[in-house]
């Protein structure tokens, strides 16, 4: 009986030694990193960000939009009022594209004030309503839904 | 070198990834045979990895990783074995002693003289996760851990008797696909 179960242990332990071993599943890896190892914020989609982050960038992209409203009638008319120096002192044969761009930012200058001035703070506001609101949805459908899916 | 519980920073989460392509095999090979089922080990496997991270900057490089990795692995697939499958009693003592040997590929055909190795090999793999985890674990522990009978009663928390009846027993129900 000792015979036949020293016996089988043997036997078992040859062929259990002679099974290959297992290897992790191909996106094993990819899983553990992505879980374990928290991407750079920078790589990462807004909604994931911590509030403060989140704050900040609609602050600066608020900031910036309104910088650019506020500045882009002044740097038109310094742009439109320097061509004509670099036209005077230029090379003669700048001159005809010189007064090319100027006209172009005449036009450009118009279209602004006509066009897109009366209705620039209007777009802008309502750009940073629609983005703070996407935020708070998707701020509380990671909360409700998809964080509690990963947390299990 | 960050502090215990820190999480590392960029450079060591190069190191970390590398850790990870190391030890991937060895970690989910302990979890796999030990539960039987891959969509689990792969969950207790990246547990394991989830702890190894944490301890990142004590681990990192000690030549004591595979099995500081394999004993982590082991007591979560145990904990995993006894608080999801509640309706199996893990290693009680109340099983019955008489009951007949388990076979755990009675469904399956009788082996073919003609079987290759490689059939063989997987039949036997196949009837290995087949088996009762009361009797697969402590196989697996003795068989591919090397772990002694008196650790693995010890692990377990059962009596070395019982540890080496299971065994017997599993060995039995594989005998039939031994080469």
């Amino acid at each position: 009986m000792t015979m036949e179960h020293d016996e089988l242990e043997r036997a078992v332990q040859r062929a259990l030694a002679d099974l290959p071993a297992p290897r992790a599943p191909r996106g094993f890896h990819a899983r553990v990193m992505s879980v374990v190892v928290p991407a750079p914020v920078v790589g990462r989609p807004w909604f994931t960000w911590s509030w403060p982050m989140q704050a900040a960038a609609l602050l600066l992209v608020a900031g910036l939009g309104a910088g650019g409203a506020w500045a882009w009638p002044v740097l038109m008319a310094s742009l439109g009022a320097m061509v004509p120096d670099q036209v005077h002192t230029g090379v003669g044969y700048v001159s005809g594209a010189a007064e090319t761009t100027g006209a172009l930012m005449r036009v450009m200058e118009l279209t602004w004030s006509a066009v897109v001035a009366p209705i620039a703070k209007l777009v802008l506001l309502l750009t940073a309503m629609l983005c703070t609101a996407c935020a708070v949805c998707l701020a509380a459908l990671s909360r409700v839904a998809l964080g509690g899916a990963s947390q299990s | 070198m960050a502090a215990r519980g820190d999480p590392p920073g960029p450079p060591e989460a190069a190191a970390f990834d590398a850790f990870v392509r190391e030890y991937q095999d060895m970690v989910y090979g302990v979890a796999v045979r030990l539960l039987a089922n891959e969509a689990e080990a792969e969950d207790v496997s990246q547990t394991v990895f989830m702890r190894a991270y944490e301890h990142f900057a004590d681990v990192q490089g000690q030549p004591r990783v595979p099995g500081w990795l394999k004993t982590v692995t082991t007591h979560l697939c145990l904990n995993h074995l006894e608080r999801y499958r509640a309706r199996w009693r893990l290693f009680s003592e109340l099983d019955a002693a008489d009951a007949p040997v388990m076979d755990a590929a009675s469904g399956a055909p009788d082996p073919e003289a003609t079987l290759d190795a490689v059939e063989r090999r997987a039949r036997l793999e196949q009837a290995l996760g087949q088996l009762p985890p009361h009797q697969r674990v402590p196989l697996v522990l003795f068989h591919f851990e090397q772990q002694s009978y008196d650790d693995i009663a010890r692990l377990l928390g059962v009596s070395v008797g019982k540890v080496k009846t299971d065994m017997h027993r599993g060995r039995l129900a594989l005998r039939r696909w031994l080469s």
